[in-house]
């Protein structure tokens, strides 16, 4: 049942349609029968694996808050932990990880590697880990209470909005939300649906449209020329689409239905440098990486280093260094397990890394050019370059095998193929639109006419969109690309 | 509340019937222009008319599969051949009457067979040559949504613009081979270039057979009937597939009964099956351009489609009037 689904549109006119009728004190347990639903339609026994390490995280974080010493506190907490961690690690990595040591053994033995493990990677895994794991620490280090209702915190872990993709909302906002009385209320609930017509937009219009330019130029890089730079952006944009598309309709639907979930896209394509792409670009991921890897990595890197400086670096620049780094590297391990995904998380790893130790050469060099006094100017350079950059690295977690990048990349060249696709002008087109309207959307609130609008017209805009949209979806949509992870 | 839920909805249909109007009205002007479409472009072409006494029926799989030059040279006399992607058993039923009344009744009619047949529709801009109000509506459905039912149908479309409209810019042809007859009697299939997936796997895909009526199975049975009366000999051949290709296709049995019903129905029409491992070597990828585990359509290469008509021609030899072929060489 993926989001742009009739089985997930009759499932949610169901859901929706009772809610509201149910009584107050039974309303978590009727989400929580929702979300096992939803998660069970891809397939039964996934149901189990939910709720077992929800279980284990339940009593380990209530054992955690509970404990008299610091030493059985830390066990608890290691012990869930391992246990989430651990199910994360069989089911996403055991196969890459036996797979290499197959392949090595083979190729000392210089005997073709026997076949590998074949692991089914359950859906949505790394994201409602994530979420045990942020809670489990926030309890570990007291800055929530551990949950007491077993039934609440199962509900937080699987909200069936945001179970497959995030977003992946903190326990401290969540649960408060999950426990408060939900009203009716109109203007939320059209707010949110307009929120999931336009993630169906950009997922079903812009992301499935540019799904086929893409693939063929994977598949065929050869002689493509400029074709591979336009399928590289494009690509960029379908990820972007796909992903905060399904951002949007989970965001909305958990909005339709009474809770407010954090924003996890803030039109990243519009940021100035990497470190800024990554505070606009799946917000909660970002944030979450930063709170329970980057903090204690760079921390930890800077208590080991004796003095203000090793090799003449500053402590904190080395804490900066090695948790950027790390940060980045098994940010990229996190979406999947291949190799290809390390080497797109090393590289915005490097990007950062390079742009923390080249600020003061890049200031000196601005100054000298004298684009400080063209500020606008200025900043369209920086987005382009920032674009560039995440599209160049962006080849790389679309790419198959490292050898297809390489071929991809090797490919590139600036000339014109030999007949100009219509296929190609129409993608340009329709991203043109997106782009339009995105640009309204993100500055709606500047947009004087568009506050006075009567409100008559500006339903009509949106019934007119709506149809636009049945129009221009493509009929056989992708699954989410972010499902996989 | 109730009233804005109400007026928004209003709106909806309102835009929807309108647009999905524009969209038809649209459509049908569209393909109406296309000139080269024109059966009567496409008949202007032939030259010695009483010379075509066989016409080829069928997919892309039977386009890739029989040629008309193998027929020609070695029983003198041309086969006209309209099987190509997209045509589907409707196509061929209008096509029929129309090639009789331009060309004549022909001696003999092989109708290439595919498993998917009764499930496949005619495409709309084939469908374009015939009588417009009798398609007219033929393609759409009526929904409380008029652009959700049409959905599929309206993706085609934008598809089919932006190809059309390319090769308009380039001043091309739409379909080089279909829409030149000498191109078209000269075509000798594809070689193959190692591109299909020899490997089993464990698990693939398989898909059941489609029986009949399907979407246009009713345009068969009257096209069988037509021939029946018009006294013509019908070859309804099962051409081979890729043997990865035909484990996928897992009610290969079902399939010949179906078309062994014709053939017991009437004595002018023969069913023969080509297809699996005693009639021809379907292991060997050579003889094959696509296909394979998991995938449930595939196409004779060049190497593939020369054995087949060595063996077309074999069993054609006994269905064509032989005096009248003596006479002819």
């Amino acid at each position: 049942m993926i989001f742009n689904s009739i089985a997930f549109l009759e499932f949610f006119a169901v859901v929706f349609a009772l809610y509201f009728f149910v009584p107050q004190k039974f309303k978590w347990l009727f989400l929580l029968a929702a979300s096992y639903f939803f998660y069970g339609s891809w397939k039964a026994e996934y149901v189990l694996l939910l709720a077992l390490p929800t279980l284990a995280t339940y009593v380990a974080a209530r054992a955690v808050a509970t404990a008299r010493t610091p030493g059985r506190k830390r066990f608890f907490f290691w012990s869930g932990l391992t246990v989430t961690l651990g199910l994360l690690f069989v089911f996403k990595y055991l196969e890459l990880f036996w797979q290499t040591f197959l392949d090595l053994r083979g190729y000392l033995r210089s005997q073709p590697a026997t076949s590998a493990l074949r692991i089914i990677l359950p859906i949505g895994i790394s994201f409602f880990t994530f979420r045990m794991v942020s809670y489990l620490v926030d309890v570990y280090h007291e800055r929530i209470p551990a949950e007491k209702h077993l039934g609440i915190y199962a509900l937080y872990v699987s909200f069936f909005p945001q179970l497959l993709a995030g977003p992946i909302d903190r326990a401290a906002s969540l649960i408060p939300q999950l426990k408060a009385p939900v009203y009716f209320d109109w203007e939320r609930i059209t707010s949110g649906f307009r929120l999931i017509v336009w993630g169906l937009f950009k997922k079903m219009v812009i992301s499935d449209r540019l799904f086929v330019f893409v693939n063929h130029a994977f598949r065929h890089p050869e002689n493509q020329g400029l074709n591979l730079i336009f399928a590289a952006y494009f690509f960029a944009f379908k990820i972007y689409c796909d992903f905060s598309g399904y951002s949007d309709m989970a965001v909305g639907i958990s909005r339709m239905l009474g809770f407010d979930s954090m924003k996890n896209f803030d039109f990243p394509y519009y940021s100035r440098s990497i470190s800024e792409f990554w505070s606009r670009w799946h917000i909660s991921f970002s944030s979450w990486l930063r709170d329970y890897l980057f903090l204690p990595l760079a921390f930890a890197t800077m208590r080991r280093i004796k003095g203000e400086k090793l090799l003449a670096v500053k402590a904190e620049t080395w804490g900066y260094f090695v948790g950027i780094f790390l940060t980045m590297l098994l940010g990229g391990f996190w979406h999947g397990a291949s190799w290809t995904f390390v080497i797109w998380g090393a590289l915005f790893g490097i990007y950062q890394t390079f742009a923390y130790a080249s600020k003061r050469l890049r200031k000196k060099i601005i100054k000298k050019i004298g684009l400080k006094r063209f500020p606008r100017f200025h900043s369209i350079v920086s987005i382009f370059l920032t674009f560039n950059l995440v599209s160049f690295a962006w080849i790389f977690f679309r790419a198959n095998s490292f050898t297809q990048a390489m071929r991809y990349i090797g490919q590139i060249g600036f000339y014109l193929p030999e007949s100009i696709s219509m296929h190609l002008v129409f993608n340009f087109i329709i991203l043109l639109f997106f782009l339009i309207i995105e640009y309204f959307y993100k500055n709606s609130d500047r947009i004087v006419f568009w506050q006075h609008f009567p409100r008559p017209l500006k339903m009509a805009a949106f019934a007119f969109f709506c149809c636009l949209l049945l129009i221009l979806a493509v009929d056989k949509s992708n699954e989410f690309i972010y499902f996989q992870f | 509340m109730f009233f804005e839920l109400l007026g928004f909805v209003l709106l909806l249909l309102l835009f929807d019937r309108s647009l999905f109007v524009l969209i038809h009205e649209g459509e049908s002007f569209f393909y109406g222009h296309l000139s080269s479409f024109s059966l009567s472009e496409k008949f202007s072409q032939i030259r010695n008319m009483e010379k075509y006494k066989i016409l080829i029926f069928g997919s892309s799989r039977t386009y890739e599969g029989i040629h008309p030059k193998y027929i020609q040279h070695e029983f003198g006399i041309k086969a006209f051949k309209e099987a190509f992607v997209g045509k589907g058993p409707m196509y061929n039923y209008y096509f029929y009457q129309e090639y009789k009344k331009r060309v004549g009744i022909p001696w003999v009619v092989i109708y290439g067979v595919d498993y998917f047949m009764f499930n496949e529709t005619s495409e709309r801009h084939w469908m374009q040559r015939f009588d417009r109000d009798l398609i007219r509506n033929h393609y759409f459905s009526r929904g409380f949504f008029m652009l959700l039912a049409n959905k599929a149908y309206i993706d085609i479309f934008i598809n089919n613009f932006l190809t059309i409209l390319q090769k308009t810019i380039l001043g091309e042809r739409y379909f080089p081979v279909e829409q030149d007859n000498d191109l078209m009697e000269n075509y000798l299939g594809l070689a193959h270039t190692g591109d299909i997936d020899t490997h089993a796997p464990p698990k693939f895909r398989r898909i059941d057979f489609i029986k009949y009526p399907g979407k246009e199975g009713v345009y068969f049975s009257r096209l069988m009937e037509e021939l029946h009366r018009d006294q013509v000999t019908v070859l309804l051949l099962s051409l081979p597939d890729y043997v990865g290709t035909y484990r996928s296709n897992k009610s290969q049995k079902q399939f010949v009964k179906a078309f062994r019903k014709y053939q017991e129905k009437y004595d002018n029409i023969h069913f023969l099956n080509y297809n699996g491992a005693r009639m021809f070597d379907i292991h060997n990828p050579e003889y094959f351009i696509d296909g394979g585990y998991g995938k449930t359509n595939s196409h004779l290469s060049r190497s593939g489609a020369e054995i087949l008509n060595r063996m077309v021609i074999d069993d054609l030899r006994r269905y064509l009037p032989q005096h009248e072929i003596q006479a002819r060489k």
